[in-house]
């Protein structure tokens, strides 16, 4: 007897499991119901919400977005309404959800960040931390934690020890060498790792000669990252034991499959989501219709792929 | 069904020197389309452009709706080069319109002072291509409407017949006098409403910055409720990005008065961050913190 041929999405990323592997990018999904009449939430592998400081945070003056070529610069200044109001206004919505709920955020020093990851532990309805170290640290003269080892080490050792839930530490992509900052990260606790945050970068209006962002410098995201997030997510692949949420400039299934082939256990889409809103499931199908295709039953076996041989 | 639908093409014409009328056949999404809201169009599935652009709903027709745009960057001039038949994804209609407050007759339950504040006829203003937004509030006021219409040059005064037939009380200015009064909107708005105007009307307006700010420090100063519509930058278009936001004053700071306000430092409790794309695009002239 020939067992009937069924794709099976299942992927885990430490102690938790997702149904298949696409989650949604931090800032990139509001904090869920903006897409509920699009798709259908049960069906994302994990929601992914907006960061989250302890207080509310107000953000960047507009104008906080420019589209450049392939893709977009965004300066939001990591606006958000705060873990208090997240937990008693938000996250009731997502809980009538099957779909893990992982909680981005962060804080401008060690002991914000500390305190941020505590007040999650023992919350119903969180399932993992996804810990973003791409923002300036008040005590170093608002340098950016993520970009020099012993920072990151001393942030992500303060939260390990703050938090039971499954810590996923997002790495910065604007550092010299990335596999050097994922070991960082493995050993101070990391459970898992995402890559990539948004490339800083800039854009200038030529009639004005004026930087078009008001905050002068954005993160870049969309197609026009995808190859350094692949070439990223290759090199730490090869670099830490941990899982990897690939992300960057995922447009469809085709996209979603080389980050897993470069070593992603996951995948998060981000700005793909602004250009359509039901972007997501249609990369789930997509998947599922790759594999029956190509006849794989298991996706887990495409995590890594290209580093074969 | 949800508002993120595929619209075919069934005209895309050229309405003046730089401005086309693009009408779409729709799918029936259940919603009604009021003036004011908007819709963001994919002017091509293409990594680049990547984003989707806002258009203002122009006109609700039978099969659909009518965007009316100037060809302006990358984006409009690509969406110039479709024709009939092309399809495009279309998401929308977004955002609040314009609150329209129908003229009330003096009844028990509504109080006189209410009904003598708004019994004068709606001002409506239109910069530039600012016309597309106001269009059908326009013709929701069947006739009962000052209209005030600047543009730069005659080139960028759009569908002038068509406005002449809607309202008898229409007035029009350019920056250069090739067309109407040579001038700009506010000096309509001083001659139509002097200082010893009686009957405040609501006003209404969309156009450019400079202009929808300086309507608003008239509406303010003369104590009249302005119903501004305004313009950013968009990602999503259904408050996800929080790229598109305008600062608008908080309850507790209205509340203290204007001047009180400005004496403090401005704190986050004075005014928040608010979403175009969901909390306006129309806001009122009071709220907005420019
Ligand atoms: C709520 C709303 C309603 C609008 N209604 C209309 C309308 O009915 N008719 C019309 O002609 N125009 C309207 N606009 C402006 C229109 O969206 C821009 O002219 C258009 O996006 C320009 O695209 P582009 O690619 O040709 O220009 P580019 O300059 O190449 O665009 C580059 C980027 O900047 C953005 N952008 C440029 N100008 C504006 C602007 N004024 N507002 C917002 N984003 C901008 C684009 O969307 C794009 O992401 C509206 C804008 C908003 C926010
Ligand atoms: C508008 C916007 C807001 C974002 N906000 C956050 C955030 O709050 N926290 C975070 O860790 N990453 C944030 N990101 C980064 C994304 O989660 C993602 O890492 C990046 O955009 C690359 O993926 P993409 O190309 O698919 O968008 C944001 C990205 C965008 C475009
Ligand atoms: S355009 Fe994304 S929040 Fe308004």
């Amino acid at each position: 007897m020939v067992e009937p041929l069924s794709s099976n999405l299942e992927v885990t990323i430490g102690s938790l499991k997702l149904k298949n592997p696409v989650m949604t990018a931090s800032g990139t999904f509001g904090y869920g119901p903006e897409y509920a009449e699009f798709i259908d939430l049960n069906r994302l592998g994990a929601i992914v919400v907006k960061g989250l400081s302890l207080e509310p945070k107000e953000g960047n003056p507009p104008p906080r977005i420019v589209e450049t070529a392939s893709g977009m610069l965004n300066s939001i200044g990591l606006q958000n309404i705060g873990i208090t109001a997240f937990i008693k206004e938000k996250l009731p919505f997502l809980k009538r959800f099957s779909t893990p709920v992982i909680v981005n955020f962060f804080g401008d020093s060690l002991d914000e960040y500390a305190e941020a990851a505590s007040r999650f532990d023992g919350v119903d309805g969180i399932h993992a931390l996804e810990m973003n170290i791409s923002c300036p640290n008040k005590q170093a003269g608002w340098s950016v934690f993520g970009t020099d080892p012993a920072v990151t080490c001393e942030v992500v050792s303060a939260v390990r020890k703050k938090t039971k839930l499954p810590l996923i530490v997002k790495l910065s992509p604007n550092v010299t060498d990335i596999a050097l900052m994922a070991r960082v990260a493995e050993d101070s606790g990391a459970d898992a790792l995402s890559l990539i945050n948004t490339l800083t970068g800039m854009a200038i209006d030529i009639r004005t000669r004026r930087p078009k962002l008001a905050n002068i410098r954005g993160g870049l995201s969309g197609p026009a990252i995808k190859p350094v997030a692949i070439r990223m997510v290759y090199d730490v692949y090869k670099a830490v034991k941990i899982p990897l949420i690939g992300m960057g400039g995922i447009m469809n299934a085709e996209d979603a499959l080389e980050f897993m082939m470069a070593g992603a256990a996951a995948v998060a889409v981000g700005t793909a989501n602004f250009v359509n809103p039901s972007v997501t499931v249609e990369i789930i199908d997509g998947m599922t219709a790759f594999m029956e295709r190509g006849k794989i039953q298991e996706i887990r076996s495409l995590i890594g792929a290209a580093h074969a041989g | 069904m949800n508002r993120y639908v595929t619209a075919e093409i069934t005209g895309n014409f050229s309405v003046g020197k730089n401005y086309r009328l693009l009408s779409l056949r729709c799918p029936d999404t259940g919603r009604k389309p009021k003036a004011g809201q908007f819709y963001m169009v994919q002017v091509r599935d293409s990594s680049d452009p990547l984003l989707k652009r806002p258009f203002s709903l122009f006109r609700k027709t039978a099969e659909g709706i009518q965007l009316l745009y100037r060809v302006q960057g990358k984006g409009t001039t690509l969406l110039a080069g479709h024709v009939a038949g092309d399809s495009l994804h279309l998401l929308g209609p977004l955002g609040n319109g314009y609150p329209v407050q129908k003229p009330v007759a003096a009844t028990a339950s509504a109080p006189a002072s209410v009904t003598v504040a708004h019994a004068a006829a709606p001002v409506i203003i239109a910069g530039g291509i600012g016309i597309a937004s106001v269009f059908p509030l326009i013709e929701e006021m069947k006739g009962k409407a000052t209209v005030l219409y600047g543009a730069r040059t005659n080139d960028d005064l759009l569908l002038l017949d068509e406005l002449k037939g809607l309202t008898d009380d229409f007035h029009i200015c350019t920056d250069d006098g090739s067309c109407g009064e040579k001038g700009n909107v506010i000096d309509l708005l001083q001659k139509i409403l002097p200082a010893d105007t009686k009957n405040l009307p609501l006003i209404y307006a969309c156009g450019p910055k400079p202009m929808l700010r300086a309507v608003s420090g008239f509406a303010v100063s003369r104590n009249i409720t302005a119903y501004l519509s305004l313009e950013e930058h968009m990602a999503c278009g259904i408050g996800a990005c929080l790229g598109c936001v305008v600062k608008i004053k908080t309850k507790e700071a209205k509340d203290m008065g204007t001047e009180d306000v400005q004496q403090r430092e401005s704190s986050a409790k004075d005014a928040a961050y608010q979403r175009i794309c969901m909390e306006g695009p129309v806001f009122k002239a009071e709220d907005i913190v420019w």
